[in-house]
């Protein structure tokens, strides 16, 4: 029995690649945000090749942002040749089935473009076409997951099923970071800013300007954060290993797995961490860490300096707190092909 | 003896309102206020919601408003209005009010007309809300045609001057606020000047607004003062430099900016510099070191005085008197140089502005205005902007006369056309009713589909050529003579560009202006000629780039937000 994680160092983007008893892989996520790094994608691709030669059991796309679906969407050709890659199944979130209503739905209300997607690549995914005709599974569908050839126990506990959590917020204080301190997006307080002697609640027949005043998300991106809560979270139990795969679930998503699953009861055999969203201040809620027990061992795949202060200090330090917490932009044994093999049972 | 009639006093010309000296942001509330004295608007209701400039304080995280300030309140107005404070939002609302209120002040000076906000049809008025968000950001919203400004906690750890985890407030920072004001109201000159049409033109508005907001600041009494006192040295540009990275560090605390002011030249840099800030940085570097020069053209004097006459000062502290008198000189030739570059707008092409189109407009524009040049300021901005390598295309050399656009000397077709009526007709300051403007603007129309090709358009369909701005300009000479003249704006549709499924219009465009003074007539047509094949594969090129490196949430913006969005916050994923 052996597992065997290895994270590639793709800058600014998520791309691993779970090894099963040296002989059945998964591979999450394959993308990176940094035009420049693309070269490392392909590089990693390269690699994935060597090693699994081209049989890939499951492939996981947490969610439809370039730096987690690139090394798929640019490199159709080779998902779709089977000399290349053969895929047994594609895990995609709810959100992103085609013949679902609700899922076209929030397909609609949000829009294509906006997650950076072309219509035809999101299709290519999305439908059975791509991936050289592959069997999707659109999570969480109510029924059993497992990895084919595995005997692993795989949960799946979002996206949410209630497309009104993608856009909720939580109290500053339940964040790691206090809102607003330099990072980008949103902020938590709703306290106002002065003492009450200033304030006056918006009178009868006067608009409260919610709708007119451009808000900070419509600036600075509240549609990235909506796709970012579409996201998978996974969770892989394998031997006495526990991975937890959130993709880029920021805060509205984990307080829908938390409020709609029973999440929390699971989160105590977490022994590998994916770090959401490259370590932003929002993807790693105050309820997940202290839900975790350590040791535990935190993936950071991130590039400093290309997002805001990402990854933040806070969380780093919190998760450092249980254990390591290994970044995919920092040498220190990494091997020259750039990606490093972190558990080995 | 009859009753007699009290008799009225006329209202003021100005309302004065102290505002902070130092930033806010940087270096935390001081007691030192300097007086700013704007336009008294009549009938000016709680808000202050005037005429123009409208504040809304609605903070829509808290979902409530704050209590709006009445600067006719008698106590506000017998003295500078309410004094500085952190705590009092009546306070923030004022200061937002008076710096958008000089900013669009120092514009309609400058053009000797109304000036009109950007957004949504261009605007009159512009609705302000200083504390629109919980961020350390402000922004112009060119779709709401908005100016919002945002609150954030200062740093728990860190937080320089400011209290920790304290509230700190993006709407106390006068360069912050005069930045955002200088986006609306270029927006408004030049509708189009926030598309993705080539790299200098999202770097232009940026550095367009710095540029503003630094020359601005140095023209608050007691600023420049406190820099030369402090510094005890005047010999030198020094302190004005510092001054000026300080601002710039405020705005936004960008590296560039900081670095780039009074940095040496570096001719070659420009060339190898792509990044649309590290870009605008360069063009107000040039900017800065023409005013350095002009300062010490103008303090040389002075010095001379001070020192007998050997130009070498005595040790020890200034004279206060000297430091005033230096002071003043350099106001002034802020002062200048800032009337100078709201003025060369309206001498560039309506759209896809150039670093070196604005030498061209400055040199063009001066020449106009002050053609005895006794201080060589155009001198000192050719020089400077040679010395960071901003090259006008299409010149044979940087004289003055090669860069002023060429004159078109009676060679447009004018016949018919009443100028006089459209230019004498009514003060700049008042819009023409609507039936008078319709008429101006078919005569315009008529003017320029005449000349299509003369401006650079598509002769063949010259029926789709619009006029979409003709604005009077009545502009005061040194001389003491106001120079009046028309500056129109016209587009050409010229097919669209499709980018990544998003759909970019390509247009031609030309700036009119159209003198009253020696004979009526076309002056100069600056264009970007619709059928300038290449410029349309450029301006492809660029916007694909952008829309690539953009974060996939801002694609789906109109071009204008998405332009200014990414010369604004940069990306973030």
């Amino acid at each position: 029995m052996s597992l065997r994680i290895r994270m590639y160092d793709v800058g600014f983007g998520d791309c691993f690649l779970l090894t099963f008893d040296k002989k059945v892989h998964v591979l999450v996520d394959c993308g990176t945000f940094v035009k420049q790094k693309r070269d490392r994608v392909d590089a990693a691709l390269k690699n994935i090749k060597k090693e699994t030669g081209g049989d890939l059991a499951v492939v996981v796309i947490s969610h439809l942002h370039s730096d987690h679906h690139c090394g798929f969407t640019e490199n159709k050709e080779l998902w779709d040749d089977p000399k290349h890659f053969r895929v047994g199944e594609v895990w995609l979130p709810w959100t992103e089935n085609p013949r679902d209503p609700a899922a076209l739905q929030v397909q609609e209300t949000i829009g294509l473009s906006v997650f950076g997607i072309r219509e035809q690549d999101a299709d290519w995914i999305r439908y059975e076409t791509g991936f050289g005709g592959a069997k999707r599974r659109y999570l969480p569908d109510g029924n059993g997951l497992s990895i084919p050839g595995v005997n692993a126990r795989v949960d799946c506990f979002g996206p949410p099923k209630d497309p009104s959590f993608f856009r909720r917020e939580q109290a500053a204080e339940r964040l790691l970071r206090a809102a607003g301190s330099g990072s980008g997006s949103g902020s938590g307080s709703k306290e106002p800013l002065f003492a009450p002697v200033h304030c006056r609640l918006p009178g009868k027949g006067r608009r409260p300007l919610e709708d007119v005043v451009a808000t900070e998300e419509d600036v600075l991106g509240v549609a990235g954060k909506l796709m970012n809560n579409r996201s998978l979270i996974l969770l892989i139990r394998y031997g006495e290993h526990g991975i937890l795969l959130p993709g880029d679930t920021e805060q509205g998503s984990w307080i829908g797995a938390f409020d709609t699953t029973d999440i929390e009861r699971h989160l105590g055999d977490v022994t590998v961490l994916k770090v959401g969203h490259h370590g932003s201040w929002n993807a790693t809620p105050r309820m997940l860490v202290n839900a975790l027990k350590g040791p535990l061992t935190s993936l950071l795949s991130t590039q400093a300096g290309i997002s805001g202060e990402n990854p933040v200090k806070e969380v780093r330090e919190r998760l450092g707190g249980l254990g390591r917490v290994i970044r995919s932009d920092e040498g220190g044994g990494k091997d020259a092909g750039g990606w490093r093999d972190l558990i080995q049972v | 003896m009859g009753s007699i009639a009290p008799r009225l006093v006329p209202p003021p010309p100005v309302r004065r309102m102290g505002v902070p000296a130092a930033d806010p942001l940087l270096e935390g509330l001081e007691d030192n206020t300097s007086v700013l004295r704007i336009p008294f608007e009549k009938d000016l209701k709680p808000g202050p919601v005037g005429d123009r400039v409208r504040v809304i304080d609605y903070d829509p995280r808290a979902g409530l408003y704050y209590e709006p300030v009445n600067l006719d309140d008698p106590s506000l107005l017998a003295q500078e209005g309410l004094a500085p404070s952190e705590s009092d939002p009546r306070f923030h609302q004022q200061m937002v009010y008076a710096v958008v209120m000089e900013t669009l002040e120092r514009f309609e000076v400058a053009l000797g007309r109304r000036a009109y906000f950007g957004g949504p049809n261009n605007r009159r008025s512009i609705e302000v809300f200083p504390h629109g968000a919980r961020d350390a950001n402000a922004w112009y919203d060119p779709q709401r045609g908005h100016l919002v400004f945002g609150s954030f906690r200062a740093d728990r750890k860190s937080a320089g001057r400011n209290l920790p985890g304290a509230w700190v407030h993006t709407c106390l920072s006068h360069d912050v606020v005069a930045h955002e004001a200088t986006h609306a109201l270029l927006h408004g000159l030049r509708p189009r000047s926030l598309e993705p049409t080539g790299p200098d033109a999202l770097a232009f508005h940026e550095a367009f607004a710095d540029l503003v907001a630094l020359l601005q600041r140095f023209r608050l009494p007691g600023v420049v003062e406190q820099a030369i006192r402090r510094s005890a040295r005047l010999d030198e540009v020094a302190p004005l430099f510092q001054i000026g990275r300080q601002f710039g560090e405020a705005l936004g605390m960008r590296a560039a900016l900081r670095t780039a002011i009074g940095s040496p030249c570096e001719p070659q840099k420009l060339a190898r510099t792509h990044e649309c800030h590290d870009r605008g940085a360069i063009l107000l570097a040039a900017v800065f070191d023409a005013f350095g020069t002009i300062y010490r053209h103008r303090t040389r004097d002075l010095l001379r005085i001070a020192s007998n006459g050997t130009g070498v000062l005595p040790a020890g502290e200034l004279a206060p008197d000297l430091v005033g008198r230096l002071a003043e000189q350099a106001r002034k030739s802020a002062s200048h140089l800032l009337t100078m570059s709201i003025r060369a707008v309206d001498y560039c092409p309506p759209l896809d502005i150039g670093f070196g189109d604005f030498l061209r407009a400055l040199i063009t524009a001066d020449l106009d205005l002050v053609p005895d040049d006794t201080r060589d300021y155009r001198g000192a901005l050719i020089a400077a902007f040679r010395d960071r390598g901003i090259y006008p295309t299409g010149v044979s050399c940087l004289s003055e006369d090669a860069l002023r656009w060429p004159a078109m000397d009676g060679a447009a077709d004018i016949t018919g056309i009443d100028f006089d009526k459209m230019l004498f007709d009514r003060p700049p300051r008042e819009a023409p009713d609507a039936d008078r403007k319709r008429e101006y603007w078919r005569e315009v129309e008529k003017l320029v589909r005449r000349n299509a090709k003369l401006f650079g358009f598509d002769e063949k369909r010259a029926g789709e050529i619009e006029t979409r701005s003709v604005q009077p300009a009545w502009r005061m000479l040194p001389t003491g003579r106001v120079r009046h003249d028309l500056v129109v704006q016209a587009y050409q549709p010229g097919g669209c560009i499709e980018v990544m499924k998003k759909k970019l219009e390509f247009e031609g465009a030309c700036t009119v202006v159209i003198g009253g003074d020696e004979g009526p007539g076309v002056r100069y047509a600056i264009s970007r000629s619709t059928l300038d094949a290449e410029r349309k594969a450029r301006q492809a090129e660029y916007a694909a780039d952008l829309l690539a490196g953009a974060p996939p949430s801002a694609r789906e913006l109109p071009w204008a937000a998405l332009g200014l969005k990414h010369v604004h916050a940069g990306w973030w994923s």
